[in-house]
């Protein structure tokens, strides 16, 4: 009998589930001409989170190759730095740490979760894996533009 | 200039996109990309609160979405998640 892979813990589920809010709101409201800069944003976010639903899926903090550590320091640390040596404004910047750098509380309240995520009631596997890989459908053509 | 055709290029730079963003391709793009992300909006809140998630509404009113974007950007919404009609 197939044993079922380990998703990640709850408190990094809900985290990064928030971000991807913080990350689908913000680029859906960054297609105006004249806010250039937002749209790059965005670009450069989704490059930094296209990794996450497979490493959220198939959880192992022991993976020879970008661990749920490795993804947590590039995007919280990697990104912004990117950022400002690619020139970004102080703005862009500040909009970038907003969403990455979310702290557990207000990701439970981006979610409308109790802050003890007492209250969190997760999709079934099936469709947990699914949706997973519809965002990583949807982050792969926005990240281009930050290669 | 489309999002595409940025790939392979060495040596962009934040602010070296920022010259070739608007061209008439990206911006489409990008609006294309924001009909996408609108679509997608209400599923991490569902996926952390699923009794209280109405797959179906969500469904209909992504796919409505998907159909003002491009083949590029919805193909997988159509192969595994469009509702029938």
């Amino acid at each position: 009998m197939q044993r079922d892979n380990p998703i990640a813990p709850l408190p990094v589920m809900v985290r990064y589930l928030a971000i991807f809010r913080r990350t689908f709101a913000f680029t859906a409201d960054s297609a105006d001409p004249s806010t250039p800069e937002r749209v790059l944003l965005g670009g450069y976010l989704a490059d930094a989170l296209h990794n996450v639903p497979d490493m959220l899926w198939r959880y192992n903090e022991e993976a020879s190759y970008q661990t749920p550590r490795d993804l947590e320091v590039w995007i919280t640390q990697g990104t912004p730095h990117r950022l400002l040596d690619h020139g970004a404004s102080e703005s862009v910047l500040a909009e970038c740490r907003r969403i990455v750098g979310i702290s557990p509380a207000a990701a439970a309240e981006e979610l409308h979760l109790h802050s003890d995520l007492a209250n969190v009631d997760l999709a079934p596997r099936e469709r947990l894996s699914g949706y997973l890989k519809v965002f990583y459908r949807a982050l792969e053509p926005l990240s281009v533009c930050a290669e | 200039m489309s999002y595409g055709d940025w790939q392979g290029q060495s040596g962009l730079t934040f602010s070296s996109n920022l010259r070739n963003i608007w061209t008439p391709d990206a911006i489409q793009e990008a609006q294309c990309c924001a009909q996408y992300a609108a679509a997608l909006l209400p599923l991490p809140e569902g996926l952390a609160r699923w009794s209280a998630f109405d797959e179906e509404r969500f469904l209909a009113e992504a796919a409505a979405r998907m159909d003002l974007v491009p083949e590029f950007y919805r193909s997988s919404w159509d192969t595994r998640f469009r509702p029938s009609r």
